[in-house]
């Protein structure tokens, strides 16, 4: 769902429409889920991070005044994970869930990657996963995260030098 | 014909941009929005001021939200003396979606077989068949664009007779450039651009693994590393749709 088809739903569900929700959630929910574990590493927080964003979604919606309903989601979802964070006190990458491995290269590949992200700061995984992962360029990530646009993007810079070299050596 | 800004140089020379800590400089600045597609909507274009790839002139629009911008950019800049600033009129992101947007109808039977982004005016320039240019129907054509999308073309109407060849179809072109001063430039960059590569290429260690697998080693690229994350897919666990609905359902 692109951004105008995005922000129809928004605005029908504003008006509601009950069943515009369900499309909002089907098109929003592994976007709110994957950025949740990305900030908080932890499955079990980040599943209450998705759920609590739904609900607060499902109760009371951004008003017409809000531009970008996604970037709003997604900055609702960035400031509950770090309200988990800083309450669990979870930086600890040692407790971190990773993908469950099977015996494929794909999957040990998986984790390589997913452990070097787990090692960023939680500002630069979460920067490295709206721009990758969700295509969101650093003017959109800057609105999200409060950073300024460079910020942002010397941030992203950073982050992918430090995967370059956790990955040296590695299966890429 | 008007003449259409070259981009291309630009666009060969962020190919090679290396992740910077900060922009140094208007070139920096110019990788970063170009390779990013992240030019703000109110800059209408950008261009080299002295033929160099350092110093670039920016047309912001001419608005509360552009001159606004114009502190954010030197902000953004550590060489200040590097940016020199013009108002233009129209969005550059604006121009770039207009032009994507006139794809359908190139063809022979429009006529319209050229369109591209001139930076320096911010409008787009079309070009038609010599035959179509002034015919009733382009003229048509034209009204229903402005229609559409603002009085943002500029039809070359001199200098140009464009035909039209079955195997080579109409093209949008983004960047036209004739002076041999730049193809002398393009050829020293293209030069540049081998050794970078040639460079790139060499500073990986290959080893074959005893299976005949050829293994690549070393530190991975940007590139690598950005594909390696994108492909990355997190599950989504399966029970959460049930929870989330449970919990709102319980709420009301």
């Amino acid at each position: 769902m692109n951004k105008k088809e995005l922000s129809l739903y928004f605005s029908k569900f504003r008006d509601g429409d009950k069943s515009a929700f369900e499309s909002i959630y089907n098109d929003m929910k592994i976007p709110i889920y994957t950025v949740a574990l990305r900030i908080v590493q932890s499955r079990e927080t980040a599943e209450d991070v998705t759920q609590e964003v739904f609900v607060k979604l499902f109760s009371s919606p951004p008003d017409s005044s809000v531009r970008d309903s996604r970037a709003w989601m997604f900055r609702m979802a960035r400031n509950l994970s770090i309200d988990a964070l800083r309450k669990k006190q979870c930086s600890d990458i040692d407790g971190m869930e990773i993908p469950t491995a099977d015996s494929t290269c794909e999957a040990v590949l998986k984790m390589d990657i997913e452990r070097a992200i787990a090692m960023l700061p939680p500002v630069e995984r979460e920067i490295v996963t709206l721009h990758l992962n969700f295509d969101m360029n650093f003017s959109e990530i800057a609105k999200i995260t409060g950073l300024s646009m460079s910020a942002s993007y010397r941030k992203y810079s950073k982050a992918v030098k430090a995967l370059r070299k956790m990955l040296d050596g590695g299966a890429l | 014909m008007k003449k259409i800004i070259v981009v291309l140089l630009m666009m060969m020379l962020s190919i090679t941009a290396l992740a910077q800590e900060q922009f140094e400089n208007a070139g920096e600045l110019f990788q970063y929005w170009e390779g990013n597609d992240a030019y703000p909507d109110y800059v209408c274009g950008m261009w080299s001021t002295d033929g160099g790839y350092f110093n670039l002139t920016i047309s912001v629009q001419n608005t509360e939200e552009g001159n606004r911008g114009k502190e954010e950019i030197l902000a953004l800049v550590e060489d200040d003396n590097s940016i020199t600033f013009v108002y233009g009129e129209n969005s550059y992101n604006y121009l770039k979606f207009v032009q994507n947007e006139l794809i359908p109808y190139f063809g022979k039977e429009s006529g319209l077989i050229m369109s591209g982004i001139d930076v320096m005016t911010s409008r787009i320039n079309v070009g038609f068949l010599e035959e179509k240019m002034y015919a009733p129907e382009t003229v048509a054509l034209m009204e229903e664009l402005r229609g559409k999308y603002g009085d943002v073309f500029t039809v070359e109407t001199s200098g140009l007779v464009y035909t039209y060849t079955e195997d080579i179809p109409p093209v949008s072109v983004d960047f036209i450039e004739k002076s041999a001063k730049d193809y002398t430039a393009f050829a020293v960059i293209g030069g540049l651009l081998l050794l970078l590569g040639a460079a790139a290429v060499f500073r990986k260690k290959v080893m074959v693994a005893n299976t005949g697998e050829t293994l690549t080693r070393g530190t991975p690229s940007k590139k690598e590393v950005e594909e390696a994350v994108k492909n990355t897919k997190i599950d989504y666990p399966s029970n959460l749709d049930t929870k989330i609905k449970e919990k709102i359902d319980g709420d009301n």
